[in-house]
């Protein structure tokens, strides 16, 4: 599955951030909120195509952090890509992390490998990731993309996803949330909510409590489309940390059709 | 299919925008690259599903604007008034609230004046995008999503895809290659090549003054980048943006990546 070694670039980014085109996907650090290599149900097998391109003139360390489910094992690996070249993987998780199941990544750019690798404030990558699986019955497939964030960007008080379900026939659809917890030292609780009440308390929600440095995806029912489900972040102040982030995905019951919102950050009333 | 004509929000959008993950889908003027409302081959239709939240504390004027394909006039804007934390969603926007039909690509700006004139950069507009299609033969759907682009960070001297085909077995998937000149004045021309050796995969295209234009590459093979060059001679503009699209030839599965904007050596 690891199709491509390589592949080389012409294209040179420009040196000005700040002026150009700023993708999602582009830093020096960068968060895949899901990823996975895991059978599904009825035949499915999910994997995550990912391709991460070093967009510097230098070649460049790459650490990547995989964030598991609860009870699952954490692992870092790493490359170095060449200056303007890039890897892709059609079963990324397998192949350069290891690990079955589903996870987020952490991509980050470094000087040195090790147990305490430093971030390399010059490392300029591109990310793009979708998960994927054939499609039972069928010699296609089925997938989803889900955009990497830029680590540096994530400051969340609370979230909002506002465009999930299937607004043209809503019993056909499912609707997954995701949440990561950045916070390496502390867990957190999280209320999520789909509808009225919305806003603080809104301890009324699913709470989930997700361990340190992990990812939890959970099931969630509500009135499409009426409202936006939020998710509050309910840990204790003295150990809350704005270091999460949240994705919803909704998914066609028939055919396995998704698409995904990665949560805007808010603060409540 | 307009199933949603409004949703209320009770959260607040915070303020201090650099504090905060600014998604790639919230500014102040936000473009839709691909949208529509079109037959397809083999029974598919394709429709646009677009939410628009007004996450700003005061109701917000918004003007719609379609940017059709070469060929296509350019009708006028449509203008609507979002109140403060309400937004719209509709599984058939182009249809809905556009009044067009074909492919063509959406310029959301949050409008200064009732005449749509103007933006106001207090505005705070979060939009989604994907578009769909009842997969023929099933009772279910298949679609893609396409994320928002804040306009103002749009300075795109050359442009690069990286991920498109599909690396599992190439042979089964075709691409696609999307661009929307935002220049509002001059036509631009650009050149597609997506297999650096052979200039014979090449395509050239003239974009008019505010529209966009779909093209097909055919099939990407593992390790090939698409590039995209601005070549044109008189009134070049960085005001351009692009995209790629992979599409399953079995299952319409679908996946898209925004070009990263650079410059060529």
């Amino acid at each position: 599955m690891r199709t491509l070694a390589s592949l080389s670039l012409v294209l040179i980014a420009v040196a000005a951030p700040a002026a150009v085109v700023q993708p999602l996907g582009t830093s020096n650090s960068v968060l895949i909120p899901a990823a996975g290599s895991t059978a599904g149900v009825n035949g499915t097998f999910f994997r995550s195509d990912i391709t991460i391109v070093n967009l510097a003139d230098h070649a460049q360390t790459v650490e990547f952090q995989w964030l598991p489910e609860p009870g699952g094992t954490g692992a870092g690996e790493g490359v170095t890509i060449p200056a303007r070249s890039g890897i892709r993987s059609t079963d990324f998780v397998n192949d350069y992390l290891h690990r079955t199941g589903v996870g987020s990544i952490l991509i980050t750019a470094v000087t040195t490998v090790g147990p305490l690798p430093l971030p390399d404030p010059t490392g300029k990558l591109f990310v793009s990731s979708r998960i994927w699986t054939a499609q039972p019955g069928t010699n296609g497939t089925t997938s989803q993309s889900l955009p990497a964030i830029p680590f540096a960007t994530i400051n969340t008080e609370s979230a909002a996803i506002f465009a999930m379900g299937g607004a043209d026939d809503p019993p056909s659809y499912r609707v997954n949330i995701g949440v990561v917890n950045l916070d390496f030292d502390h867990a957190q609780t999280f209320a999520i909510t789909w509808g009225p009440p919305l806003g603080a308390p809104v301890q009324t929600g699913t709470a989930v409590t997700i361990p340190p440095g992990s990812m939890v995806q959970v099931s969630t029912t509500g009135t499409c489309c009426t409202n936006p489900i939020s998710i509050t972040n309910i840990t204790p102040p003295d150990t809350r940390s704005n270091r999460w982030t949240a994705y919803g995905s909704t998914i066609n019951n028939v055919t396995g059709d998704a698409w995904d919102e990665i949560a805007v950050a808010v603060t409540t009333p | 299919m307009r199933a949603l004509t409004a949703f209320a929000i009770l959260l607040v959008a915070t303020s201090l925008s650099a504090a905060v993950v600014q998604p790639l889908g919230a500014g102040f003027q936000l473009l839709i690259p691909a949208a529509g409302s079109t037959p397809g081959l083999n029974g598919t239709f394709f429709r646009s599903d677009i939410s628009i939240v007004n996450l700003a504390p005061h109701d917000q004027i918004v003007q719609l604007q379609w940017l059709p394909a070469p060929g296509i006039s350019l009708p006028q804007p449509v203008l609507l008034t979002l109140k403060q934390s309400t937004g719209i969603r509709s599984a058939d926007f182009v249809h809905d609230y556009m009044n067009q039909t074909g492919l063509g690509a959406i310029l959301v700006t949050a409008a200064l004046n009732s005449d749509g004139s103007g933006i106001d950069q207090t505005g705070r507009l979060f939009v989604s995008s994907r578009i769909w299609t009842p997969q023929p033969g099933t009772n279910g759907t298949t679609s893609q999503d396409l994320p928002a682009i804040p306009a103002s960070q749009l300075n795109t001297p050359a442009a690069a895809i990286f991920s498109m085909g599909g690396a599992d077995d190439p042979p089964s998937y075709r691409t696609n290659v999307g661009i929307v000149n935002l220049d509002p004045v001059h036509a631009q021309t650009f050149f597609i090549i997506h297999f650096v050796q052979d200039p014979a995969n090449s395509i050239t295209i003239t974009l008019p003054p505010f529209s966009m234009q779909q093209v097909s590459v055919g099939t990407i093979v593992p390790g090939e980048q698409i590039q995209i060059q601005n070549i044109t001679q008189s009134g070049k503009s960085n005001f351009w943006t692009a995209y790629g699209s992979t599409i399953n030839n079995v299952t319409g599965d679908a996946w898209d990546e925004i070009a990263v904007a650079g410059t060529t050596p």
